[in-house]
């Protein structure tokens, strides 16, 4: 599969992540959102930003984890209070805030976590 | 009840399965027979078997886990694909939708039914009523499928447990609904939580997983104690009911003899004797361990005071072995609205403290076993106490430094001074 993004064709894999991470642009991350029926707003791209950054920084993907610690730590000072931003997050990012930025900033598809039961 | 031989699945001609044949010998029920039934109706459970008899004659696993949510909600479906998918087209994707279960898993015909149903439309139609995780499972549905059957269940009133690094749905014994050894409500304990912490259940953000489960007493029919990180067991202070009546009428019939060996001797803590037709109980001394009440169960009962035990951290392997849950709050009332707020702030400071310093993939149970449980009891604001034991003590010797004599760094030359305990200080409490 592969989406065009002005005038070039990008390959994408079934669900729409990078085949090459190399490929990634702001205008291919929007033409992803259009895939997928998302509006980008600002929210959404510091949020796609913050992905790529932390990426860099560690090799690793933000999970919702560190996004509710870091950013929705901000937010009142109790536990139940972080977890407004999740709520804002699924907002954004109906199914699966997590694996929809990665998808959006060019990372590498999340793992299944390896205990389900 | 045993089945006659004939009764087995009988066999469908796509069948070839001579290794899963072997688990319908025997008196027992048996999920092939079960499934060799319905791969008549549907053609996805006969590959299913096929699958599942090269992976025993191969002994190797064919299903690779994938990631797949319904808008909205980060778990709940255990997305599963067959590796063998071009040799069984029809379990190329075969997910599993946990469902969560009412409590204490009473059901009405009709909403069984209901979920048989829907099951049945979208997917496969196999249902697992309940494993270790306490939900109802529905099995075998296809990407398509997954998303249907979801809309379906929720448009009919059923909601999706948990799944991932979350709080699982929660579990309960029939409690007061069915059963007088119930010391709270436990059916009203799990339905409240479940809504408090909805939230919690349906986007995983922990850690790792957390699991409560709740029992009415401590026979543990719900396995709180083994299979949950927070085990909620009903118990209760002061001294148990016993009618002496009933009692003389027991061992009227069954004798003394008996009652010595199956109540008196088989109490843990030896507290039970016996004078003349009377059971005497030492209530200091009694554990609240439930032998004497199921066996004399018309004679004795559970006290007035009633309320629940929480404990903390059982857990399978995974960077400790497997452990067993602890004493965390000794005595908590449920009864009121206050009650419940209060517990619910309990685990909202545990929570706060495991989540922003534990590690990935920790549970709690190993969060406290690294950071010690005086570390954590710090963190979460909660008193520490003597019954908060993890296992016995096994020397006898114990160093309190308040009680020793004063000078340690005394010569070597002096005569060791003699402490001796002052009588009254036992005869305080009671
Ligand atoms: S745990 Fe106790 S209260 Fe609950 S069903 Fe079992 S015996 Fe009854
Ligand atoms: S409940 Fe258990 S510990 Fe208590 S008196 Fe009965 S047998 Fe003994």
């Amino acid at each position: 599969m592969a989406i065009e993004v002005n005038g070039k064709m990008i390959e994408i894999d079934e669900e729409g992540f990078l085949v090459d991470r190399d490929d990634w642009s702001e205008e291919v991350s929007e033409a992803i959102a259009n895939r997928d029926g998302i509006d980008l707003k600002d929210e959404h791209v510091g949020l796609i930003d913050y992905f790529r950054d932390y990426y860099e920084e560690h090799q690793v993907h933000p999970t919702m984890h560190v996004l509710v610690q870091r950013i929705g730590g901000k937010i009142g000072k109790k536990f139940r209070e972080h977890k407004e931003y999740e709520k804002f997050l699924y907002m954004l990012f109906p199914s699966d805030p997590v694996s929809e930025l990665c998808k959006l900033a060019g990372l590498p598809k999340p793992l299944p976590s390896e205990h389900d039961g | 009840m045993a089945k006659k031989k004939d009764d087995k699945g009988t066999n469908n001609p796509g069948l070839n399965t001579p290794l899963l044949d072997e688990l319908e010998a025997g008196p027992w029920p048996s999920f092939v027979s079960d499934l060799k039934q319905w791969s008549k109706t549907k053609p996805q459970v006969a590959q299913l078997l096929n699958q599942l008899e090269e992976s025993y004659e191969n002994r190797w696993n064919y299903w690779t886990g994938t990631v797949l949510n319904v808008s909205g909600y980060g778990g709940g479906v255990i997305a599963r694909l067959s590796d063998k998918a071009d040799k069984y087209p029809d379990l190329a994707e075969f997910h599993t939708i946990r469902i969560i279960p009412p409590p204490g898993f009473v059901y009405s015909t009709e909403r069984l039914r209901n979920l048989a149903d829907i099951c049945e439309k979208h997917g496969a139609g196999i249902l697992q009523l309940h494993g270790l995780t306490g939900d109802a499972l529905a099995l075998g549905f296809d990407n398509e499928g997954t998303f249907a059957a979801a809309e379906d269940l929720m448009a009919n009133g059923w909601d999706l447990g948990g799944s991932g690094a979350a709080l699982r749905s929660l579990q309960c014994c029939v409690g007061q609904a069915r059963c007088e050894m119930a010391c709270f409500d436990t059916m009203k304990t799990s339905r409240f939580l479940t809504n408090h912490y909805i939230d919690f259940l349906h986007r995983p953000e922990f850690m790792y997983k957390f699991k409560i489960k709740i029992s009415g007493c401590a026979n543990d029919c719900a396995n709180a104690m083994i299979g949950s990180d927070m085990p909620i067991i009903g118990t209760w202070r002061g001294p148990m009911q016993i009618d002496h009546e009933k009692v003389a009428e027991y061992i009227e019939e069954k004798g003394v003899e008996h009652v010595i060996d199956n109540v008196i001797t088989r109490c843990p803590t030896h507290c039970i004797s016996l004078k003349g037709k009377e059971l005497v109980i030492d209530d200091e001394n009694c554990v609240r361990c439930m032998h004497c009440i199921n066996v004399m169960h018309k004679a004795l009962k559970p006290g007035k005071d009633q309320g629940v035990t929480i404990c903390l951290g059982a857990k399978r392997t995974l960077k400790i072995g497997d452990t067993m849950s602890s004493v965390i709050v000794p005595f908590l009332k449920l009864e009121t609205d206050e009650d419940f707020e209060n517990l619910t702030d309990l685990i909202d400071r545990m929570w706060e403290f495991w989540n922003d310093n534990g590690m990935d993939h920790e549970r709690i149970g190993e969060f406290i076993a690294r950071v010690g449980l005086g570390t954590f009891l710090e963190g979460c604001g909660i008193e520490p106490d003597p019954r908060m034991v993890q296992s016995t003590r096994t020397s006898p010797y114990i160093n309190f430094e308040e009680l020793a004599p004063g000078d340690f760094e005394g010569e070597q030359t002096q005569q060791p001074k003699v402490w001796n305990r002052e009588p009254e200080s036992r005869e305080s409490s009671s």
